[in-house]
């Protein structure tokens, strides 16, 4: 192999390392007892890199692409779920090639990884058994940053300034009148 | 191809209804929602005969649930007597959960104070629950060390603004509801929908 190929294999390598120690280090809680699952073409399952924390996956990472052989290359990485090497389309997992280093696992049940959708307020009202008109209202009033008085709501368009704008619009008033 | 159909993960919270406690609720409404989950309640139930069996549905139905035990005291309020209601709830999840083996342990124990558990349900014993210490941020944090969503992960700062949001909102909804009572069916109900908007905003992807 050329040698510029193979400071470019040992790069990517890096920058694999980089990825997973970064990752790690930010998203898993070694205390929490949370642990990732690394898989590289040379590292098979049952290798001993299974169940291990960042920490050690980092140290191991760093062995790894430090030693790599050169007709390796660091995207060689298998699909946790599906069994296939790269990307996998079926998979939810962030499995294209750009974050497929890792799988989620909660084998000691402390973190659970959810894999459901995010829950819309239309969503939430379903289930709830709210109507849609109510849901609608209430989304309008998350996103006010005013508040409904009783007296206004009834008139439904209405929505009274709180008394902080009310205060903030007098005293820019005042400012105004004495710079005038 | 036909479109993945959506999952929604409910999850059964199991509190005290307490006037002491309204913060807590709104702090626990406010943590599910960040984390797209639904909250569901035995508020939700009428009070109405067969009431065991709508719970036991109610907590069949979720995923998973939340069963805070800081309740332990006697109440003020003559007869003087503590509230069974939780650890009975409680009771009810873990066996559901022990009978599906398929299932993972799915039920969440929170307490105000450490250790105290182990005298209060000496059962549960192996288990460590959550510590929320009585407050708002410890109630916020606690489905920060269950939950992770990949991509959408909240923090705890992006939660406790969708909490302010919901605690400056709750004199509305009560108005609306008619009531001075955070603990009805329809103040829930709408609470967990204005704070499921409020997270929406709030956590971006």
């Amino acid at each position: 192999m050329e040698r510029w190929a193979v400071n470019r294999e040992r790069k990517e390598c890096r920058e694999v390392g980089r990825r997973v120690i970064e990752h790690g280090s930010m998203e898993f809680d070694y205390c929490q007892g949370t642990v990732l699952r690394f898989y590289h073409s040379n590292v098979r399952r049952g290798s001993g890199m299974d169940g291990r924390g960042w920490r050690e996956i980092g140290s191991l990472v760093r062995r790894t692409t430090s030693g790599m052989p050169t007709g390796l290359s660091p995207f060689g990485l298998m699909c946790c779920r599906h069994n296939s090497l790269g990307g996998c389309g079926d998979c939810r997992w962030n499995c294209s090639r750009e974050a497929s280093i890792f799988e989620f696992r909660d084998d000691m049940n402390m973190t659970i990884v959810l894999d459901s959708t995010f829950a819309k307020p239309e969503d939430v009202g379903k289930v709830l058994g709210v109507p849609k008109a109510r849901v609608k209202w209430l989304k309008r009033l998350a996103s006010s940053q005013t508040i409904f008085s009783g007296k206004t709501a009834e008139k439904k368009n209405g929505a009274r300034t709180s008394a902080s704008a009310k205060k903030r619009n007098h005293v820019r008033g005042k400012a105004k009148k004495a710079a005038r | 191809m036909a479109k993945p159909k959506k999952r929604r993960d409910e999850v059964f919270l199991n509190i005290p209804y307490e006037s002491k406690f309204e913060k807590l609720f709104v702090a626990y409404i406010a943590g599910l929602s960040a984390f797209g989950l639904v909250p569901r309640a035995t508020l939700e139930i009428p009070d109405s005969s067969r009431r065991l069996e709508k719970i036991l549905g109610l907590a069949r139905k979720c995923r998973y649930s939340i069963h805070d035990l800081s309740r332990v005291q006697l109440d003020p309020r003559k007869p003087r007597v503590p509230r069974f209601n939780m650890p009975f709830e409680l009771g009810l999840c873990v066996a559901y959960a022990s009978q599906n083996k398929a299932q993972k342990p799915n039920w969440f124990v929170f307490e105000a104070e450490a250790n105290r558990i182990d005298k209060s349900l000496s059962d549960l014993k192996g288990t460590d629950p959550r510590i929320h210490g009585g407050t708002v941020r410890g109630a916020l944090s606690g489905p920060c060390n269950i939950f992770r969503r990949p991509g959408r992960q909240p923090s705890v700062p992006q939660m406790m603004q969708i909490y302010r949001s919901l605690r400056r909102k709750q004199p509305t909804i009560l108005k609306e509801a008619g009531t001075k009572d955070l603990f009805t069916k329809r103040v829930f109900v709408d609470i967990c929908v204005a704070a499921s908007a409020e997270a929406d905003r709030a956590v971006a992807d």
